[in-house]
């Protein structure tokens, strides 16, 4: 009887469950502090490599589940204003996804920049392709004014389970500031 | 309300508070699911609005009307869903608990794992086995000379190919150069849908590592393994080989169901008291909503229920305020609504009611109004009214009495008042007029109508007596007896005075003219034949008895006329002492006459002549009745309140009782030779004079006693020297 309920696949447990625990349980190794940020702004373009502090533990216990885990990042750059709302100058928005095949032991790597579906054995190479930003471009320097603060801030909501795009979730879409940096232009 | 009933949403409020604290979700904020502070946020806005509620029901000091039945409802529908609600989130918990302890048991555990390695084994066996045939057939001679055989033998390759895939088994085998230009290809089921394909990155990757390599493709519910080996020549690449299986779809479907069961049981198990936590915090959020629910519909339901009750509350209050001007206006259409309509009747019913009786009381207080002001005239008609007035209902019960009735019968304001039973009053004080009410009662005339009799202190009055007995008439409804009472004693002797006045003038008339010549021939013939008549003392006898007698008539002609043409009196303020002198000068001469002349001078108001007349007149009377035995006469003055009383007292003879009554009606006379004026006419100068004369006493001493009114100062004088 048991064994009967959990081997069907039926829509109850295929969407229904996952989308209730993602709307009622929230993902517990959210991003933490200490965070590691670098900015480079020595060349035309100004790239950012970025390390995330969270508990990897449990990111490594989903992908073994084979629950599929998303990285949302997200890089803001905007000009400070001294008495007003910082002016928005650049909204990057990007998603690591790893999805776990768990019969050939496989990691599907998906990066919705390049779109191009990889693939690998190797969980901590999923584990890096997540959380490790490594060059990024951010923002052409030619579109910023020289002698003004940028507040760049990137922030990184983690998900697990089915990719979901309901409105709901954009509205529940909660974003954690992982590391934030002031860039000085010459 | 009783308090305890009050504090009830307090306590509802605090056992909320402790329920909140109790479920009050641990860790991080951004760790508590959603879910849960839904829960508190419901179960703080309870708490506060019932605390809101219960301060607003204590500080309440009157509940108006209706309150505390909608509060009894609402706590009874809450309270019944409380129980229940309760009870089964216990019970689910538990199954809940039980279920997730059964679910998650070990030996479930162990059997997904195995599943999923028995699956994941299938997978691993047929790459093993693909890679490591794939990697012997890049390595076999034969093909490689065909591949690397310049000009390339099609027919040689294509039966090596046909050879291979028949003998594994293979879906497709094909061959590519180096260029990834494809040079050979066969598929199970024949080439008409081969299509030449890019190489992906596993196959760009294994050729350019030389290494065999697969991946698995999926298209929709199929899947494909497929295998990349290169083929060396000399140590160079130059072909890759690409083999691919297409794994059964029915072991596909049960792995990847495998798979699927795996993934969703590990993150429940995973989610295990995140699963448990949210049940419960459901199961709550249910109970919530439905508290919620319930408790705005029973007070939706309550205030619907217990509007009209308010009403009729609200209304009763007014009715018994006295305000009849109240109308329910909303009647829902049920037991209530009944009620509510019967209530409108009876109140509308009430202020009808109400207008009549205020009507019938204006008029009955005008009519009190008006009956009032008639008994206020008629009370002072009454009490004006000459005339003495008695009222009596047919029991003979006095019910009106004037007090001219009891001063003209000397009565007693103590016995003849109203209430009082006139019958025996009559029969003790007034017997002629009881016989007359007798008549008037047993014979029943409707009028009645004598004149009386009736002697009080030997003075004799003629009372006209009238009786008019009222029948019910009209809305007084009243049935008696009116009786009217008139002294007529002097109307009587007026009447009987001007009779005989009449008579004396016509008497006088017809007698005093022949007496004077009859005197006066008496005289001549006195004169004349005294000499020639013989024997002459028979003739002075017979003349002198003639004009002795003409004279006697000639007096009383002229007291007939003196009776007929009295005077009036011309009175004026007379000193008393002077009269009382001049008696004792004019009967100095009788020393059996006693005048007592007063040490005061009392005036009184009188004609000096016509007094004197009735003194002497008294004294003659007194001289007569003492001529014989020669008794003493007393006479003296009194002032006696506002008279002056002149008494003659004589004990003469006296007066028999048979003449008392009669002794001042005119030519009544008990001497041979008396007029019978002399006391009628005194009596008529006293009453002249607002005085009176009157028998004192009959004999022993024989009484009379004259009263003239006294001057007032005199009076006032008097008064003031008695007082000294």
């Amino acid at each position: 009887m048991f064994s009967t309920n959990i081997s069907l696949s039926s829509p109850i447990q295929t969407y229904i469950v996952p989308i209730i625990i993602s709307l009622l349980i929230s993902f517990p190794c959210l991003a933490e502090e200490n965070s590691q940020f670098h900015l480079d702004a020595t060349q035309n373009i100004v790239y950012c490599d970025i390390t995330p502090s969270f508990n990897q533990n449990d990111v490594i216990q989903r992908l073994n589940d084979g629950t599929e885990v998303f990285f949302y990042w997200h890089i803001e750059v905007e000009s400070i204003q001294n008495y007003w709302l910082n002016q928005q100058v650049a909204d990057i928005h990007f998603t690591r996804q790893v999805l776990p095949d768990l019969l050939t032991q496989q990691w599907q790597l998906h990066d919705s920049l390049t779109d191009i579906p990889t693939h690998t054995h190797s969980l901590s190479q999923a584990l890096a392709f997540l959380s490790q930003i490594k060059h990024f471009p951010i923002i052409d320097k030619s579109l910023l004014s020289p002698h003004t603060a940028y507040l760049i801030t990137v922030s990184l909501n983690i998900e697990e389970g089915k990719q979901n795009h309901t409105w709901w979730n954009a509205i529940l879409h909660t974003e954690h500031t992982i590391a934030s940096s002031i860039l000085n232009l010459p | 309300m009783t308090i305890w009933i009050r504090s009830l949403p307090i306590v509802f409020a605090g056992l909320l508070c402790g329920l909140t604290i109790w479920l009050w979700p641990e860790g991080r904020i951004q760790d508590v699911p959603l879910l849960a502070w839904v829960n508190m946020s419901l179960l703080i806005v309870i708490s506060i609005s019932l605390s809101i509620y219960g301060i607003y029901l204590l500080r309440q000091i009157s509940a108006p009307p209706g309150s505390r039945l909608r509060a009894k409802l609402v706590l009874g529908l809450v309270g019944m869903l409380l129980i229940p609600a309760g009870t089964l989130q216990l019970a689910a918990n538990q199954m809940v608990e039980k279920g997730m302890n059964t679910w998650f048991d070990m030996r479930v555990d162990t059997l997904l794992d195995r599943a999923l390695n028995l699956a994941q084994g299938f997978y691993s066996r047929i790459d093993q086995d693909l890679q490591r045939n794939l990697q012997q057939y890049s390595q076999d001679d034969l093909l490689i000379a065909d591949v690397a055989g310049l000009p390339i033998s099609y027919r040689d390759l294509n039966q090596k190919l046909n050879t291979i895939i028949h003998h594994e088994g293979w879906h497709s085998l094909q061959v590519y150069d180096r260029n990834e230009r494809l040079i050979a290809a066969l598929q199970l089921e024949g080439l008409a849908n081969m299509k030449a394909e890019t190489w992906s990155e596993q196959a760009r990757l294994s050729f350019a590592l030389g290494k065999v390599s697969s991946e698995l493709v999926r298209h929709g519910q199929e899947e494909e393994m497929i295998a990349y080996a290169p083929i060396f020549i000399q140590n160079h690449a130059v072909a890759l080989i690409k083999a691919t299986v297409t794994l059964p779809h029915d072991l596909i479907q049960h792995a990847r169901a495998v798979e699927s069961d795996y993934r969703t049981y590990r993150t429940l198990e995973r989610d295990r008291q995140s699963i448990r936590k949210t049940f419960t915090q459901s199961m709550l959020l249910i109970t919530l909503i439905v508290v919620i629910a319930v408790g705005l519909v029973a007070i939706v339901f309550s205030r619907r229920l217990t509007r009209p009750i308010g009403q009729l509350a609200r209304a009763l209050e007014q009715v018994t305020q006295g305000d009849f001007n109240v109308h329910i206006p909303q009647a829902p259409d049920d037991d209530l609504g009944v009620l509510v309509k019967s209530f409108n009747r009876m109140a509308l019913r009430m202020k009808q009611n109400i207008e009549a009786l205020e009507h019938v009381q204006h008029d009955l207080t005008q009519a009190l109004n008006s009956s009032r002001q008639r008994q206020y005239v008629l009370e002072t008609l009454l009490g004006n009214l000459q005339s003495g007035v008695i009222l009596m209902n047919h029991q003979s019960e006095i019910r009106l009495i004037n007090q001219s009735f009891r001063k003209l019968f000397s009565l007693s304001e103590k016995d003849w008042l109203a209430g009082k039973d006139f019958t025996n009053l009559a029969l003790h004080h007034l017997p002629m007029i009881a016989d007359f009410y007798s008549e008037l009662h047993h014979q029943q005339p409707h009028r009645l109508q004598r004149e009386l009799e009736w002697i009080n202190k030997g003075k004799t009055h003629h009372i006209l007596a009238r009786g008019e007995r009222l029948e019910t008439s009209g809305s007084a409804g009243f049935t008696g007896y009116l009786l009217l009472f008139d002294d007529v004693t002097a109307l009587a002797d007026a009447q009987k005075h001007r009779a005989w006045a009449e008579v004396a003038q016509r008497l006088a008339h017809e007698i005093k003219n022949p007496l004077t010549p009859i005197k006066l021939a008496a005289e001549r013939l006195q004169r004349r034949f005294r000499q020639q008549v013989e024997p002459t003392d028979i003739f002075d006898r017979c003349t002198g008895a003639i004009i002795t007698q003409t004279e006697r008539l000639q007096r009383l002609i002229s007291d007939f006329s003196t009776l007929a043409r009295l005077p009036e009196p011309h009175c004026k303020p007379t000193a008393c002492n002077t009269l009382l002198e001049e008696m004792r000068d004019l009967y100095s001469a009788y020393p059996r006459v006693h005048i007592e002349t007063n040490v005061m001078s009392f005036q009184a108001n009188c004609d000096a002549d016509q007094i004197r007349q009735v003194l002497i007149n008294l004294m003659e009377n007194a001289l007569a009745a003492t001529a014989e035995h020669h008794e003493s006469i007393h006479f003296y003055l009194k002032h006696e309140g506002q008279f002056i009383a002149f008494h003659i007292e004589d004990l003469g003879q006296g007066i028999p009782d048979i003449h008392q009554a009669h002794l001042f009606d005119a030519y009544y006379s008990t001497k041979a030779e008396g007029s019978g004026l002399g006391l009628s006419i005194a009596k008529r100068i006293a009453d002249e004079h607002a005085g009176d004369l009157l028998l004192i006493s009959p004999q022993n001493p024989t009484h009379f006693c004259l009263y003239l009114p006294a001057q007032s100062e005199q009076t006032q004088l008097f008064e003031e020297a008695e007082k000294t």
